[in-house]
């Protein structure tokens, strides 16, 4: 009996032991990966959650399928690609018949999201970083409030009120949120690029060529202004780059869009989509650019996947160049152009029935990988501050004066030393000059994915969307091209994707979708 | 399609029917009969006779009582009895584990009365093991199948498994393809499917809980070694496993000495298995005309021009007749059991091996158990269990999946040689066969590779009684599985004018060990008051701890074939990667209590609650409580039932309980996770930057999934338990399925977030059913059968926040798509409407592609607006058969034996994806059956199988009801006839046993499908499934 009590007594313990251990016993830590527990501590840590808010910059949510649409929904281009569904995506866009299921407007929604609010978690992470170095802690928070503000920028221009986050959403709950008016958006993407001025540094050099610069949000800041309709605010940013960010353009417009030129601080771009080669491969949610192949002559053989052929310059827009302007045949293939093969171009092909193909992207047979052009995208150049103060001072004469701003531009699209006046190509004060600024826009920045952005901000007058939209749409029938829609008030916002509709009951559709 | 091998459902029905044989007839002549008792007392008379077993010989020690009276005696040594009793009593015969059986006392029987007694075959006293303890049969209260070594060692099978198919029912087990070793998996689904996730059940071998193993958990114990296997079906039974109990409890039992004389027992069979259905494949000659009538209806012109004149090519080659080959199957198990009441033992060892049927694929086990158990005194005994196993095999890449070996075969036309001249396997390519697909001669025997796994389970128990009834338990163990996987694949020779495909050699090795540990501690008390309250109550804690690693490095550019290990290759090129390294282990703590009361045998009550934390939660949601209750009332006990022989045995059981199933929560969902992969270019050279961000939300809230049961049983016995009968009803409610819920995007994320989204339900009803046909005494025959039927209903009730997901993709597309009010794993496709005949049906019809043309399959508009889109797919069939049932026959009679065992299932789909395969040679230059002869070549041709056109403009193989065939089958699986041989030669050879036996297993299979095996896997979707071999096998049984 003795024994059996001890064994007793010790199968009581061993249960006590047990019991009083439990709670260690399943506490367990990740020992195979990160977590918010363990991350943003450290200034490699701050700098990784930055990077992540770049990240999204060259995805399908932004400049490797969403912005190409923003030429396809205005005047300068239409689908192209194949027949049938090919690129249906943009065919409802063009068609101006789009489903809440759209994917363009799907993916450009996502990706703004998740780029600010990757941008939020900077914001509210990184102030509590101990022990980092001061710069670059505010650069990280300039760089989180440059790309917020560019996102949001994005989303209230294409969707009207957007659900403004000024912190990222606490739990799952604290997503559904309304809402909020685009006039309250607005003024947190001014008071961010306002803030990111100050924060952020005037250039950069080595590893971090490429990041936002002071210059980036003042440049974006003037465009949000003129956006907005305050044209002294927008002049007075405008300006302040052309005059101190030591930016100067470009002699030759073509050399914008060149790879050996990309990340020059000394020249005409303010802020560009970073693409790289040589990473991947049919992939568009990556770090190459896939610009190159699917805007490359179809079925061509001038690109390593012979090329898609879609965004196809339309007929007016082509023959709308001015003669001698250089810009012409920097931005589009037209029939019997050599290809860097010795080839010319077709006078037709399947989806482009005048030969037409958009060429600002397209690097050829450079790289091996398809999908995979390591050409960066220019966000804001300079040509467009003048563009801009252009627009927002009028016909003024000086050398801050509009006529001087816009002539400059001109005067390099035609090749010419844009310093030196040139009586052939400068503008005078005509009544009509705002028109040419205008017309100016479209011809520097098109396949820059700027024009619908513009038709829609000047809708009310002769160059708004609804105008030139159903003028466009009855000119290209006049040429037996139908799928170019008409469009009307609704399509002056896109739908919310259906998508967020169902996750989030928050949400109510634009009209009309 | 081997018509031979199909018959009609109606026939099919018919011979089931048949072999159930009838019970009632036979039970009329052995059974005494029975009259109502006897009014008055009669005068004593003497009565005599003589009580045998069913094998005829005298029982010694049977209790004969006369009703209602304390007069009666024992049988001596030859079964013999006397004693006086009044005429027209009744004389109660009762014998531990056989039928008690009364008979009437009457002046013409009442000299050289024979009495024979039938083994308890419901075995109301046999043990079940119900998760830390037994009970008695009768006083089992939940839904429990119990499965015994005979059953299970009778097959053939390397998988234990394998051999309760059928047996039991309620659990519907398909084996994912017949690989050898059961190397694909076996799927046990108990009471249907609880979740889109995990659906295994919770393995318990001698008290070990086993870690979470995927579907071949089982084939490292060798069926020799198994005594039980317990099947927990209900939550009120499986509550006492709490978290891990949702899918259901199997408790194998091993084999343990028992005191006495030690008994020595071999048992070998060795046989062959063969293929047991070939498919008619097209031969050259047909292959070349309808490769030419395809290119050419599709304007293109004849690819190759040896085929321009097909009957010139007669045959061509058998790809069915090289890859598939008659194959060997051996097994050889030696035991001895033993010991006294001190110390008993139980030793084995087992080797098994089976080559597969198809080339190239093979498996060998051995395993090694030594169970001890030594009572150190009175109050304390100790025991443990450790098994060895080593297993081996060679399985060919993706075994019954896409691009396996099986659908190569199909794809390969005949038209293309096997062999180069120099004996090499001859390599298809696009100037000599217009096809480069890989030989599935190579695909199947080209690489080196072996999987090897070693394993031991150990368990260790201590145990302390220190007053009767109260018992202390200990109980540690550790399960450690090691396994490796080398592969090397060498360059093949060149050979001038053949294509080389194989130009680079490389190796990979693959290293895993998963060592898993537990602890427990349990105090039973059991103690019967006052003669009629008998309680049980068992309280207890757990702890176990579950680990994974696993490294991998493979390297290619080997210069030489002879050295293939993965540290002899070209030094530049080691590439390693982590694997799944997972240095967090994953652990349980557990408490549990059950509380049995019975009264007088008649009523009883039990409670299971378990209360289980898990490291997979959050701190502070870790715990979760799992209640069960069941009741029982044994209705023959009343005394209105008791001693009636027509109603030998009643009970009512009924329970309710909650279990739950951690497995498909992930790992620390409700952390952020950050994502590195949200990478970004900077610098003048674009240097990938890491960035870093979650780019899925945490959730904090998700719970285990858990279920609700409710089981209404009923147990029954008539004419001395001839014929048994056990029915249950459940009713399942899975309230919180895990679900993956996209996220708003607006939340900054994209990644599903896991969560408690989806419920389902699954109500069904098992039966089974078993008659002592004969029961042996003076005609010396035995035959019982076996029947059991289980059905069951499964639907997704509803998503919650989630949306329709999609499962089981294919190279034709989505094929399982989960969505509220569909069964689980259901098929999602367009619905095919026949084949348009003509091109006004075409035109008529609602527009599907440009190329359509008479002869294409028709699809139907679902949603009428006149375009076949995504949007008019539909559910299209549904994997889970409305029943399935096994039928088990076993006669025995003078030393001859035979069992027969015929199982199946009825209205199930399955998805044919072969016939993606094999109708592709309408469309490609790939091969097809035979039936593509009858493809449609004008109006009225054909309705069914489509026009041969290159290119399939139409698409016809998209995901349809076209590919969609009956998978209702009836097998008989086993067949065995035995022989043993008469004590008379035994005892000159001082052996205590032979028999010798032989059996056919899978020899006949009717059913509609179309395939090689209609069990093509849980999912039901046929990927080129490596079919079940057909086996013949002689065996050897000796015990000493």
């Amino acid at each position: 009996m003795k024994f059996s009590k001890f064994a007793c007594g010790a199968f009581l313990l061993t249960l006590g032991l047990t019991t009083g251990c439990t709670q260690k016993f399943l506490e367990e830590a990740p020992a195979d990966q990160v977590t918010d527990a363990n991350f943003y501590q450290t200034q490699q840590d701050a700098i990784q959650a930055t990077n992540a808010a770049y990240s999204e910059l060259t995805k399908e949510g932004q400049y490797n399928l969403a912005m190409w649409a923003f030429d396809i929904m205005a005047d300068i281009s239409v689908t192209g690609g194949d027949d049938g569904n090919d690129g249906i995506e943009y065919k409802q866009l063009e068609s101006f018949s789009i489903p809440s299921t759209n994917i363009v407007a799907n993916r450009l929604w996502g990706s703004c999201f998740i780029g600010l609010q990757r941008a939020n978690l900077v914001l509210q992470k990184v102030p509590g970083i101990q022990g980092m170095d001061g710069a670059i802690q505010r650069r990280c928070l300039g760089e989180a409030q440059f790309l917020r503000a560019k996102y949001y920028f994005d989303l209230v221009r294409a969707y009207g009120d957007v659900p403004l986050f000024s912190a990222p959403p606490a739990g799952p709950a604290a997503v559904n949120i309304p809402r909020t008016p685009a006039a309250e958006v607005y003024k947190q993407i001014e008071s961010d690029l306002l803030a990111a001025i100050g924060n952020l540094p005037a250039s950069y050099s080595g590893a971090d060529l490429g990041r936002a610069t002071k210059w980036a949000a003042t440049g974006l800041l003037a465009k949000v202004y003129l956006t907005e309709g305050k044209k002294a605010e927008a002049a007075q940013q405008a300006l302040s780059v052309i005059k101190n960010s030591g930016k100067t353009m470009w002699a030759n417009y073509g050399d914008n869009f060149k790879i050996a030129n990309e990340n020059n601080n000394a020249k005409e771009s303010l802020f560009e989509v970073q693409y790289v080669s040589g990473r991947n491969q049919y992939d568009r949610n990556q770090v190459g650019s896939a610009m190159n192949e699917f805007f490359g002559p179809r079925g061509a053989n001038q690109t390593p996947g012979s090329g898609y052929g879609f965004n196809i310059p339309e007929p007016d827009f082509v023959n709308g160049y001015e003669a001698g302007d250089t810009r012409r045949d920097v931005t589009i293939w037209k029939p019997g152009d050599t290809y860097p093969d010795g080839t010319k171009a077709a006078a037709k092909a399947t989806g482009s029935p005048f030969g037409y193909n958009c060429k600002k992207w397209f690097i050829g047979k450079v790289e091996t990988n398809i999908w995979d052009s390591g050409l960066n995208v220019p966000v804001l150049r300079l040509a467009e501050m003048y563009l801009i103060v252009a627009e927002a001072v009028g016909p003024t004469g000086g050398a801050d004066g509009g006529l001087e701003c816009i002539n400059k531009v001109r005067r390099r699209a035609f090749g010419l030393d844009y310093n030196t006046p040139s009586a052939a190509v400068d503008l005078t004060a005509t009544s009509d000059f705002n028109d040419r600024v205008i017309r100016e826009r479209k011809y520097e920045l098109a396949f820059e994915f700027d024009r619908w952005f513009d038709l829609k901000r000047l809708n009310g007058t002769p160059n708004g969307l609804i105008p030139v939209m159903t003028a466009q749409a009855n000119y290209l029938r006049t040429l037996g091209i139908t799928q170019r829609g008409i469009p009307t008030e609704k399509n002056l916002v896109l739908p919310i994707p259906q998508s967020e509709l169902d996750a989030n009951p928050g949400l109510k559709q634009n009209p009309g979708y | 399609m081997k018509r031979k091998l199909y018959l009609a459902p109606s026939f099919r029905h018919t011979a089931m029917l048949l072999a159930c044989g009838l019970p009632v007839a036979a039970g009329a002549t052995t059974t005494p009969s029975l009259a109502s008792p006897p009014l008055s007392i009669a005068a004593e008379i003497p009565v005599t006779g003589r009580v045998v077993g069913p094998d005829g010989a005298g029982l010694p020690g049977v209790t004969v009582l006369v009703r209602g009276t304390s007069i009666g005696g024992t049988t001596d040594s030859e079964g013999r009895f006397s004693l006086r009793a009044p005429e027209g009593s009744t004389l109660l015969f009762s014998f531990i584990g056989y039928i008690g059986q009364p008979v009437i006392v009457t002046s013409a029987n009442a000299t050289g009365l024979s009495v024979t007694l039938r083994e308890d075959a419901q075995k109301l006293n046999e043990v079940v093991v119900v998760g830390y303890g037994t009970q008695e049969r009768g006083s089992v209260t939940g839904a429990i199948s119990s499965v015994g070594a005979a059953d299970i060692v009778r097959q053939p099978v390397p998988d234990v498994t394998q051999a309760i198919q059928g047996k039991v029912s309620g659990v519907t087990i398909t084996s994912n393809g017949g690989a050898p070793g059961g190397a694909a998996g076996t799927s046990i689904r108990i009471r249907g499917i609880t979740s889109a996730g995990n659906n295994n059940p919770l393995y318990v071998v001698d008290g070990f809980p086993l870690p979470d193993g995927g579907d071949n958990q089982l084939n490292a114990i060798s069926p020799n070694d198994i005594e039980t296997i317990d099947i927990l079906k209900d939550a009120s039974a499986t509550a006492i496993y709490g978290v891990r109990a949702a899918n259901g409890v199997v408790i194998i039992t091993t084999k343990r000495g028992k005191a006495g004389v030690a008994t020595v027992n071999f048992d070998g069979y060795r046989g062959v298995q063969v293929l047991a259905r070939k498919l008619d494949l097209l031969n050259a000659t047909e292959y070349a005309t309808l490769n030419n009538e395809s290119l050419l209806a599709a304007g293109k012109p004849i690819a190759l021009e040896k085929l321009r004149n097909p009957a010139a090519l007669g045959e061509g080659t058998d790809w069915q007749d090289l890859l598939f080959r008659q194959a060997k199957i051996q097994n050889y198990s030696l035991s001895a059991t033993g010991g006294s009441d001190k110390a008993r033992f139980a030793l084995s060892a087992a080797y098994f091996q089976q080559d597969g049927i198809v080339l190239g694929t093979n498996f060998e086990r051995f395993t090694i158990r030594a169970n001890g158990d030594v009572q150190v005194n009175k109050y304390f005994k100790l025991g443990t269990s450790i098994a060895l196993t080593h297993l081996s095999d060679r399985q060919v890449t993706s075994n019954s999946g896409e691009y396996g070996a099986v659908q190569q075969l199909l794809r390969i036309p005949p038209t293309v040689q096997a062999y180069r001249p120099d004996g090499y396997w001859y390599q298809p390519n696009s100037a000599s066969d217009n096809f480069t697909e890989e030989n599935p001669l190579a695909t199947s025997q080209r690489t080196n590779q072996r999987f090897t796994r070693n394993r031991a389970i150990t368990t260790f128990f201590a145990e302390v009684e220190p007053v009767k009834g109260l018992r202390f338990r200990t109980n540690v163990g550790a399960d450690f599985i090691f396994d490796n996987f080398n592969a090397f694949s060498p360059k093949g020779p060149e050979l001038a004018g053949f294509t080389q495909r194989y130009i680079t050699a490389g190796a990979s090795a693959t290293s895993s060990y998963a060592p898993t540990y537990l602890i427990e501690n349990t105090a039973t008390y059991d103690h019967l008051f006052g003669d009629k309250h008998h309680l049980t109550l068992l309280a207890g804690q757990s702890a176990q701890e579950f680990n994974y690693s696993n490294v991998e490095a493979y390297r290619t550019g080997y210069l030489r074939n002879d050295l293939q290990t993965i540290n002899v290759g070209p030094i530049n090129t080691l590439l390693a990667n982590a694997g799944t390294l997972d240095p967090t282990p994953r652990r349980l703590a557990s408490y549990f209590g059950r509380l049995n009361y019975e009264f007088a045998g008649k009523y009883i009550f039990q409670a299971i609650a378990r209360y289980d934390g898990s490291s997979r939660f959050q701190p502070g949601e870790k715990f979760g409580f799992f209640p069960g209750a069941s009741v029982g009332w044994r209705i023959s006990e009343e005394e209105f039932l008791k001693g009636s022989s027509t109603i030998s045995n009643a009970k009512l059981r009924a329970g309710y309980g909650r279990v739950g199933n951690e497995l498909n929560a992930g790992r620390f969902a409700y952390l952020y996770s950050i994502n590195f992969g949200t990478t970004y270019p900077l610098g003048a050279d674009g240097t990938i930057n890491t960035g870093g961000a979650p780019t899925r939300l945490a959730n904090p809230n998700l719970r285990w999934e858990y279920n609700d049961q409710a089981n209404i049983g009923l147990d029954l016995g008539f004419f001395n338990n001839r014929l048994e009968a056990s029915i249950d009803l459940y009713n399942r409610n899975s309230p919180n399925l895990i679900a993956p819920v996209p996220p708003s995007l607006v939340s900054g994320t994209y990644e599903s977030v896991n969560a408690n989204a989806a419920s389902a339900y699954n109500r069904g009803i098992d039966v089974s059913i078993t008659s002592h046909n004969f029961v042996g005494g003076e005609t010396g025959l035995t035959w019982t059968t076996n029947f059991n039927v289980s059905a069951f209903k499964t639907r997704l009730t509803s998503l919650g926040a989630g949306i329709p997901y999609n499962g089981l993709g294919s190279l034709s597309g989505t094929i399982v798509r989960y969505d509220a009010n569909q069964a689980f794993g259901a098929f999602y496709g367009y619905q095919a409407d026949g084949l348009f005949q003509t091109a006004d049906e075409v035109k008529a019809a609602p527009t599907q592609q440009p190329g359509t043309a008479p002869g294409d399959i028709r699809f139907r508009d679902l949603n009428g607006d006149g375009v076949i889109t995504d949007l008019d797919r539909t559910f299209i069939g549904n994997p889970n058969p409305n029943f399935s049932f096994g039928l088990t026959n076993t006669l025995a009679f003078r030393g001859f034996d035979l069992s027969f065992f015929i199982q199946g299932v009825q209205g199930n789909d399955v998805y044919n994806l072969n016939r993606y395969i094999t109708e592709s040679a309408l469309y490609s230059t790939t091969n097809g059956t035979t039936n593509l002869l009858n493809r449609w070549t004008g109006p009225g041709t054909s309705n069914d199988v489509p026009r041969a056109i290159n290119g399939d403009p139409n698409n016809n193989l998209r995901v349809s009801t076209h590919y969609i065939e009956d998978g209702s089958y009836v097998r008989l699986k086993n067949l065995t006839f035995g022989y043993t041989l008469p004590k008379t030669i035994l005892s000159r050879i001082s052996a205590s046993q032979i028999r010798v036996y032989f059996t056919a297993q899978n020899l006949v299979t009717l059913t509609k499908y179309t395939g090689y095996d209609p069990e093509v896997s849980a999912s039901g979707v046929d990927l080129g499934i490596y079919p079940q071999a057909r086996v013949f096998l002689g065996g050897l049984n000796i015990g000493f």
